[in-house]
């Protein structure tokens, strides 16, 4: 029994952490690192006023998240300004809107601690086949607009002369990290999300010079980090977020010292 | 393909701030153009627009007799190759000088006869494996330009090259451009805040100055001028 328990919440733990790591490198590159924090806000946001008007949280904490996603790109391309900037004003008008529908709740806190934490251990059959569905639409529009990626994280202006549509694929972006980020909240909860996005390809950072290893090794510190968190919570009896947030800090640290980048090419 | 480049009575307004006033210009096929002026005059502004990186207030830009308008727009840069002022990336960004290449290639460059014979033109065999973000600013430069050519441009947009060089690398920067040009006879803009760097070849000169061209025509005729400095810079 405990072995099927565990197989699930290891393979759920896997599927983010990949997911998570790969959307996490454009976040990296992007320089976007609170987009993660905006978004887990507005999903809880969404979740609160969910229960005030009686709508399934899941469906309004995605609703919101996905809303504010949209507006990051265009808001950041009509005002000109820095994209953190219109991450961090949707950032505090959710907040607004997250602590306007805890006093209208009033005691009803469970459920704004579940999106701040998650729950991994309860998840089912269900969000597993959410979490493999959007990891192969992550995969596929990364494989699809490879290049033209690459062109936008390297040099927007390039990449507008070279006839990519850098719009719609940095609002597709921003979608992408709406719905994934939605989808692993109530899972993982805001906290170990904003690990996952951001530890895995500061680690990746550390070892290649290649944008498609960046990639996959993100991917892969993302699972790496959250199964060998969610076995060392199972053998020492710890608290499951807790533990991967830990053990990623801890590949982290091993990567910098280590780091052949690092090494070879110096530190500044 | 011969084509001409027209700027007629083009406005540019940003945030409410005229930068671009009453411009018109003309470049024939094979013009070598030179844009001065002091900073903030404008000098990158016109080449932005050209892009359709700007939107005119007022005005028209012609390339090759199209009128260039947001619909067409793809149409017009890909006429247009254009090296930004800036491309600065983290030395540890990932990615290589070959990845470079191929953004204006579909397959692998050494499955590409025209980017093997540019890479062996501009002597750049040694970087294509190495990381972009640890080359020179003239190794920088010679990829980014060696991947815009690769898409056989007629215009060619130089935005101030020499920002991130020393004169000898700007020198030899120029040395390739002056190649390109005698084997291409492409149209090429080139923008600089200094008279030492315009190239020999280039005949026709513009000063811009407060988003307005003070001065249009022959280079010898700006050099004849008695406080010609005082009159680009004051």
């Amino acid at each position: 029994m405990i072995d099927v328990f565990l197989f699930k919440t290891l393979s759920a733990g896997i599927l983010v952490g990949l997911e998570c790591g790969m959307i996490g490198v454009f976040i990296f590159l992007l320089n976007i690192p609170f987009v993660g924090v905006a978004m887990a806000h507005a999903a809880m946001a969404g979740g609160i006023w969910g229960i005030i008007f009686n709508i399934p949280t899941k469906l309004s904490a995605f609703c919101l998240s996905l809303i504010s996603s949209f507006l990051i790109g265009p808001m950041t391309d009509k005002l000109k300004i820095n994209p953190n900037i219109t991450i961090s004003i949707i950032f505090s008008a959710v907040m607004g809107f997250a602590f306007l529908g805890i006093g209208i709740l009033k005691g009803n806190n469970e459920m704004v601690l579940n999106f701040l934490w998650g729950n991994i251990l309860l998840i089912d059959f269900f969000d597993i086949i959410l979490l493999l569905g959007t990891l192969i639409l992550e995969i596929a529009i990364i494989v699809i607009f490879y290049k033209s990626y690459l062109a936008i994280m390297f040099n927007r202006e390039i990449a507008i002369s070279l006839g990519i549509n850098d719009k719609i694929l940095y609002y597709l972006i921003f979608f992408l990290i709406g719905i994934i980020i939605s989808i692993n909240l109530d899972i993982i909860g805001g906290l170990m999300l904003f690990s996952l996005i951001i530890t895995p390809p500061a680690i990746a950072y550390h070892i290649t010079f290649e944008l498609k290893k960046f990639f996959i090794l993100s991917g892969i510190f993302g699972a790496i980090g959250t199964a060998g968190g969610i076995i060392l919570s199972f053998l020492l009896n710890l608290p499951v977020s807790a533990s991967v947030v830990l053990f990623m800090t801890l590949l982290f640290i091993i990567t910098t010292v280590f780091s052949p980048k690092r090494k070879k090419y110096g530190q500044s | 393909m011969s084509c001409t480049v027209e700027i007629e009575n083009l406005y540019i307004k940003l945030s409410d701030k005229v930068i671009l006033e009453d411009i018109n210009l003309k470049a024939e096929h094979g013009d070598f153009i030179t844009i001065l002026g002091p900073n903030g005059s404008g000098k990158t502004t016109i080449l932005k627009t050209l892009m359709g990186f700007y939107k005119p207030y007022k005005g028209i830009i012609k390339i090759c007799g199209e009128i260039c308008t947001e619909k067409n727009i793809l149409n017009c840069r890909n006429k247009l190759a254009y090296l930004p002022q800036n491309f600065e990336v983290d030395k540890f960004f990932p990615i290589l000088t070959k990845d470079i290449i191929e953004f204006s290639l579909k397959e692998k460059y050494y499955k590409n006869e025209k980017a093997l014979k540019i890479i062996n033109e501009f002597n750049i065999q040694n970087l294509l494996d190495k990381p972009f973000g640890l080359l020179s600013g003239g190794e920088k430069q010679k990829t980014i330009l060696a991947m815009i050519l690769l898409r056989e441009p007629v215009i060619l947009l130089l935005d101030e090259p020499n920002l991130n060089l020393d004169f000898l690398a700007y020198k030899n920067f120029l040395k390739i451009v002056e190649k390109i040009y005698n084997q291409k006879k492409l149209t090429i803009f080139l923008i600089t805040h200094l008279l030492s760097h315009i190239s020999d070849l280039s005949k026709k000169v513009i000063v811009l100055k407060s988003g307005k061209i003070v001065f249009s025509g022959d280079k010898k005729e700006i050099f004849n001028k008695k406080d010609y400095l005082e009159f680009i810079y004051d």
